[in-house]
């Protein structure tokens, strides 16, 4: 189970490196979606809440709470996606939120 | 003799339950996040109480409501005073909540009333009482302290009663925040703790912000010269207390690698205040990080070596170091530990869960004072509370709102609403006879809600409701179910035919997007006359292609190939259809590298001309088979519906082979929907409902052979024996109603598991072996042959070498008129 988690936590890394260096729609992406697509063969899939809200009865991250103010806080960051297995969270996000 | 059997490593950083099974201790996760531990950690926010890794992300935050380390102040007058609540509270209430959130673990529907509490081997006798109170107030009845050294002995020494009868070892547990070192000893068979050492404030997460201070910031300041980084970090200034947070994570992440490589690398990205984003990579090298832990790993072996010589006692005296605490897995602490003391370091068990499992082993062999409570015991008193709900149960928005009255509670009860995913939790909130929560939902599906009912000790109490299922988008303004199935065609080259395979089902909500991942089932020569053929179909994905619409067709021509297509070269499909039932299709051919993209609108229906001819070729050729074997079995009044059916495709044929690929008329379209509703008549219909009948009948002959089988021979073997068993279970969907494809892939599945069972069950194979040696010799095709495998299969008998009897009976399997099969190969859309 780990080494799926592993390999679920690189390819979003992959993915956000990607679209950060502007491959995105261009053939790197194809490669990167197709692991994902195995890996959900497999029963993994892994989602990134990136922009999301986030609210304190969320558990399905875990939050780095950056800033002093709470009011609207807004996961801004992701270290690690949230990842499920056949439906059940196995990985909770790493994020860190701050207030937008 | 009823024993405790649970037990509970109450860390100072982390605590975990584990239960002794009878033969082996199991830890339990935690249901949301699957983690074995829970952080020592509480948090009071507003009117809910968090426990657990939702407390320590408010710890920096709000650090006067969040509580840590408490386990510390056990026995100690000291109380906490929590703003949020106006309210003071104890060390042992902090524990108790801590020790009731560990409850939640037990997936087993049993209730621990019984239980072993691990204290470390520094604690007195008011702390351990104290300890013993915390578990009361969580509601166990009985509560048996065991001290950590000689717990996580347990675990290693694997059972309570230890293989070492005598002697001294030393127990090293590097935790996550706390070091103790202890020295464990054996006399006149009592395992005893002789001293012990510690130091509260040493463990991994200094390592990590180490790391973080000593390594990356440095690392940071020579790649961007940006000097104050170091201050700004550690001040509350968002976007560097954000980077803080960013590499302490890193760190983290860095230190579990550097346990098994040698280097690791860890990319930063951060914005400056003069809104430069920057982009850093930064090695760290194993030696690195050792060099920062390096001083206080020689801390804690210098409390070890302090212990020995306090008890005058030489490396000779002590037999090995046992490891516990999640720190000691980092590579420099257990060579440095063996290189200092020469003394062997038994690594053996989980250091993590080790101090748990050894409180379940010393609590499976415990004896329970207190005989326990019938399942229902905590709650007789409880009558069954009822509890209804009222909420939208279709919504596009990502939270909707739960109300719920409750009837039938008695007072002091919580109630917790989570989602089945583990992703929402409330945690636990005062049962009232009306509540009401806002519940996160997942995007795009149906989101589970369960409601429980638990009593102040955190035991659950029955409750009466139903579950609460609130789909997300679903019907919006556009959204609309699919009125059927969307499925693409490609080869089924084991039954030489066609079949759909499904990419949207019916009632799935527009829009909808998939990418599917096929190889190319044959090659396909360039400038050849062969194409790929991506044919989209809108009807029942269990049918037969031919009976189903035709959306649009992709055919790629080998002459506009630049390369052969290879057979076993992939091709991706990613299917988008919007909410207007637009059908958007890109095909990728990894081979050729050519991207095709397509858009089909619902205005507009494409038919192939030579997929049309090719497909009602296809139909003749089954209902001239159909029509053979109807005559063979003087199935007259069969024959003659085959014999009409054949004459109308025969009428079809022609006119889809009259017809001008570039005519304007809609007569392709016309014979397209002909051939649908011929399809139909064969497959669904008529004389082919009669042959659904006839194997239907078939299929429960063999799949009763099979289970008589299954009940009667114990060698059957255990992969037969589970074939068999998801076969019988497939079997009421598959034998649902008369769908011809159903009917005939669960009969061949039955096929396939039958010869396999006669193939790999001894006396099945001997039996069946001896049936067709006595065929006659018409019989075979091939007669001196069969009559030399017949001997051969003899002689493998007599000397039971079954391996070659399977060989032989195969051969003569070959050799049998009637097992002869006559292909027809189909030509197919190329894709597999």
């Amino acid at each position: 189970m780990q080494p799926l988690i592993d390999i679920a936590n690189q390819v979003h890394a992959l993915e956000k490196k990607a679209q950060k260096e502007g491959h995105s729609g261009s053939g790197y992406l194809r490669p990167i979606q197709r692991i994902r697509q195995a890996l959900a063969e497999l029963g993994i899939t892994f989602h990134n809440p990136e922009g999301e809200r986030y609210t304190e009865t969320r558990t399905d991250v875990e939050a780095s709470v950056a800033g002093e103010s709470m009011d609207n806080l807004t996961i801004t960051q992701v270290i690690k996606p949230i990842v499920s297995q056949n439906g059940q969270i196995v990985q909770a996000g790493i994020v860190i939120v701050e207030s937008v | 003799m009823q024993t405790i059997n649970f037990g509970i490593d109450l860390g100072t950083t982390n605590s975990l339950i584990a239960r002794f099974t009878g033969v082996q201790a199991e830890v339990f996760k935690n249901p949301v996040g699957l983690k074995e531990t829970l952080p020592s950690c509480v948090a009071f926010r507003k009117e809910r109480i968090w426990v657990g890794d939702k407390a320590r992300e408010w710890l920096q935050k709000d650090p006067l409501n969040v509580f840590s380390s408490f386990k510390r102040k056990m026995g100690t007058s000291e109380t906490y005073s929590v703003p949020s609540r106006q309210e003071t509270i104890s060390p042992i209430n902090l524990s108790a909540l801590v020790l009731k959130e560990l409850k939640n673990f037990v997936h087993t529907g049993d209730i621990p009333e019984q239980v072993v509490i691990t204290i470390p081997a520094s604690f007195d006798t008011v702390q351990s009482n104290a300890t013993k109170q915390a578990g009361l107030d969580a509601g166990f009845r009985e509560v048996v302290l065991l001290q950590e050294p000689i717990a996580a002995s347990l675990a290693y020494f694997n059972k309570y009663t230890t293989e070492k009868e005598s002697g001294k070892w030393l127990v090293y547990d590097l935790g996550g925040g706390t070091f103790d070192v202890a020295l464990i000893g054996i006399e006149n068979n009592e395992m005893r703790v002789l001293d012990h050492q510690g130091n509260n404030y040493l463990g991994g997460v200094d390592f990590d912000h180490s790391l973080v201070m000593e390594v990356l910031v440095p690392e940071i300041i020579r790649q961007t010269g940006f000097m104050d980084l170091a201050n700004q970090l550690l001040t509350h200034k968002a976007r560097y207390e954000k980077l803080y947070y960013v590499l302490l994570l890193k760190a983290e992440e860095a230190k579990k690698e550097l346990t098994t490589r040698l280097s690791t690398e860890i990319e930063v990205t951060f914005e400056t205040d003069e809104g430069d984003e920057l982009d850093l990579l930064i090695t760290v090298e194993r030696e690195q990080f050792n060099a920062v832990i390096r001083g206080r790993i020689d801390d804690t072996i210098d409390m070890l070596e302090t212990i020995m010589s306090r008890n005058n006692l030489s490396t000779d005296a002590i037999s090995e170091i046992v490891l516990i605490g999640g720190s000691t897995y980092i590579p420099y602490v257990r060579a440095t530990l063996a290189e200092r003391t020469g003394l062997p370091v038994n690594t053996d068990a989980d250091p993590t869960t080790a101090v748990a499992i050894g409180a379940a082993y010393f609590a499976g062999n415990t004896p329970a004072r207190q005989a326990a409570r019938s399942e229902s015991g905590p709650t007789d008193s409880v009558s069954a509370i009822q509890i209804q709900t009222g909420y939208n149960k279709t919504t596009k928005d990502l939270e909707e709102y739960i109300s719920a009255s409750a009837s039938g509670m008695d007072e002091g009860l919580f109630y917790r609403i989570t989602r089945t995913d583990g992703g929402f939790d409330t945690t636990l909130r005062p049962l009232t006879s009306r509540f009401g929560e806002f519940v996160g939902l997942l995007p795009n599906r149906v989101n589970t809600f369960t409601i429980s009912v638990y009593d102040g000790y955190n035991n659950p109490v029955p409750v009466r409701v139903e579950p609460i299922t609130i789909t997300h988008g679903l019907f919006s303004l556009y959204g609309q179910p699919l009125p059927e199935d969307i499925c693409i065609e490609v080869d089924d080259l084991m039954n030489n035919a066609t079949r759909c395979e499904l990419i949207f089902s019916r009632n799935s909500v527009l829009p909808l997007t998939k990418t599917i991942y096929r190889e190319i089932s044959r090659t396909i020569r360039k400038n050849s006359d062969e194409s790929l053929i991506i044919n989209l179909l809108e009807g029942d994905a269990t049918q037969h292609p031919s009976t189903n619409k035709n959306i649009g067709v992709i055919e790629v021509r080998a002459t506009d190939l630049p390369a052969d297509l290879i057979k076993g070269s992939d091709v991706e499909l990613k299917i988008d259809m919007s909410e207007s039932r637009d059908v958007s299709v890109s095909l990728h051919l990894s081979m050729t590298d050519q991207q095709i993209d397509e858009v089909f609108s619902p205005t507009q229906r494409y038919v192939s001309l030579s997929k049309l001819r090719d497909e009602i070729q296809e139909l003749r050729g089954q209902l001239d088979s159909d029509l053979q074997k109807a005559l063979q079995n003087e199935e007259y009044e069969t024959a003659a519906q085959l014999q009409e059916l054949t004459d109308r495709a025969r009428i079809l044929y022609e006119q889809a082979r009259q017809i001008q690929p570039d005519t304007l008329t809609d007569e392709k379209y016309q014979l397209d929907e002909a051939k649908r509703k011929l399809a139909r008549q064969l497959y669904t219909t008529g004389p082919v409902s009669n042959r659904v009948i006839r194997t239907k009948e078939r299929y429960y002959d063999l799949m009763e052979s099979l289970q008589n089988w299954a009940e009667t021979l114990q060698e059957l073997p255990p992969k037969q024996r589970e074939e068999i068993r998801q076969l019988k279970a497939n079997e009421p969907e598959a034998m649902r109603g008369n769908n011809y494809f159903r009917v005939e892939g669960q009969y061949a599945q039955c096929r396939r598991i039958y010869h396999n069972t006669v193939l790999y069950t001894p006396t099945l194979l001997a039996y069946f072996f001896h049936i067709y040696a006595g065929l006659l010799p018409h019989e075979f095709t091939d007669y001196q042959r069969a009559q030399a495998e017949i001997k051969r299969g003899e002689k493998a008998l007599d000397r039971q070498n079954y391996d070659e009897l399977r060989g032989v009976f195969l051969n003569l399997l070959g050799l049998a008129r009637n097992t002869e099969v006559i292909e027809t190969k189909i030509k197919g859309t190329g894709l597999s």
